[in-house]
């Protein structure tokens, strides 16, 4: 039982977590919507706003992402937008983007939404592991 | 027995080892093979040069009540390695396209459409009356080119390279350059002394 215990423990020691924190800028009242998925990251890392502003004819998304944690951060970030019916648009969707936090640093991150019939985003940051 | 056993159970472990798994993958995933030109710095450069055209105050005044058309030139690959610039062309090309503010002329097929065009007005099988002319294709007002550079600097444990990726759209009637850009990625390999 005990060396059960014991290999249960390993196993789940090898596993990664892939999950992230996620923000909406979509939410009904207008504040930001956060999403902690994973517990230890969400110690590390914020998004402080995600807003979605009109640029020339097509949504440009904005979301600042701060460090909290002291040391270098590896995260890859990806933008999912979606039309007023909470479609995703598949065609103005990014791919996974990396990005290196220095110690408590804050950034911004932007993307512009291919097709004029986006509405609001959602931004997903996860850890390399 | 006892020994056979355990023999068998051996070789069903090395067997085991041994065998091949193949498995899809996420194709928008970082990817961290090597710090070689990869597919999530084609997406990238795609991506950021889509999103600075589309976005551009610079060329607010062009798009706005047309489509302009556009010529795409390849890119000029200035970097060590061999890198298929046709694709990160296209890439950019079909994002350009999707969003609906650009249109293009595909200087790559003019082989093909002149083939089709002498087959239905010169071969005879065509209804003279439904055979495209020649002469009435549309020419591009600006063209679309750029360059891909690489700076790389090894030692004993480090690799590290800088891409830089310039584009710029110039109008073909006065010359004058109306946008560019340019967007950088750095990589990193280090080997480490211990471990895997």
């Amino acid at each position: 039982m005990k060396y059960l215990l014991l290999l249960s423990v390993l196993l789940v020691g090898c596993t990664t977590d892939t999950s992230g924190i996620a923000a909406d800028s979509g939410k009904p009242d207008g504040k930001q919507w956060l999403i902690v998925d994973n517990l230890n990251l969400g110690r590390k890392l914020t998004i402080i706003d995600a807003a979605t502003h009109q640029g020339m004819d097509r949504l440009r998304g904005v979301a600042t992402i701060q460090s909290l944690f002291k040391g270098d951060l590896n995260l890859q970030y990806r933008f999912y937008w979606y039309d007023s019916n909470n479609v995703q648009l598949n065609n103005a969707t990014t791919a996974w983007t990396p990005l290196s936090l220095h110690g408590k640093q804050q950034i911004q991150v932007q993307s512009v939404a291919l097709v004029h019939n986006a509405n609001h985003f959602k931004i997903y940051v996860r850890e390399v592991e | 027995m006892k020994k056979l056993v355990l023999a068998a159970s051996v070789l069903a472990f090395t067997l085991t080892g041994c065998s091949t798994q193949v498995s899809y993958g996420d194709p928008q995933e970082v990817e961290t093979v090597d710090v070689a030109f990869g597919s999530s710095d084609l997406q990238k450069i795609a991506g950021e040069m889509t999103d600075s055209m589309i976005s551009s105050p610079l060329l607010a005044e062009i798009t706005a009540n047309n489509r302009p058309i556009v010529f795409v030139e390849r890119i000029k690959n200035k970097t060590t390695e061999h890198i298929d610039t046709e694709s990160v062309t296209d890439s950019i090309s079909t994002k350009l396209l999707q969003s609906g503010k650009f249109r293009f002329v595909d200087m790559s097929r003019v082989n093909e459409v002149r083939e089709q065009l002498d087959f239905q007005n010169e071969v005879g099988l065509v209804d003279p009356s439904k055979a495209i002319a020649f002469g009435q294709q549309v020419g591009a007002e600006y063209m679309l080119y750029g360059n891909l550079a690489s700076i790389v600097k090894t030692n004993k444990k480090t690799k590290d390279v800088y891409y830089k990726m310039t584009m710029r759209l110039m109008d073909l009637k006065t010359g004058l350059v109306e946008w560019a850009d340019e967007t950088e990625i750095r990589k990193a390999e280090t080997k480490s002394t211990f471990g895997w």
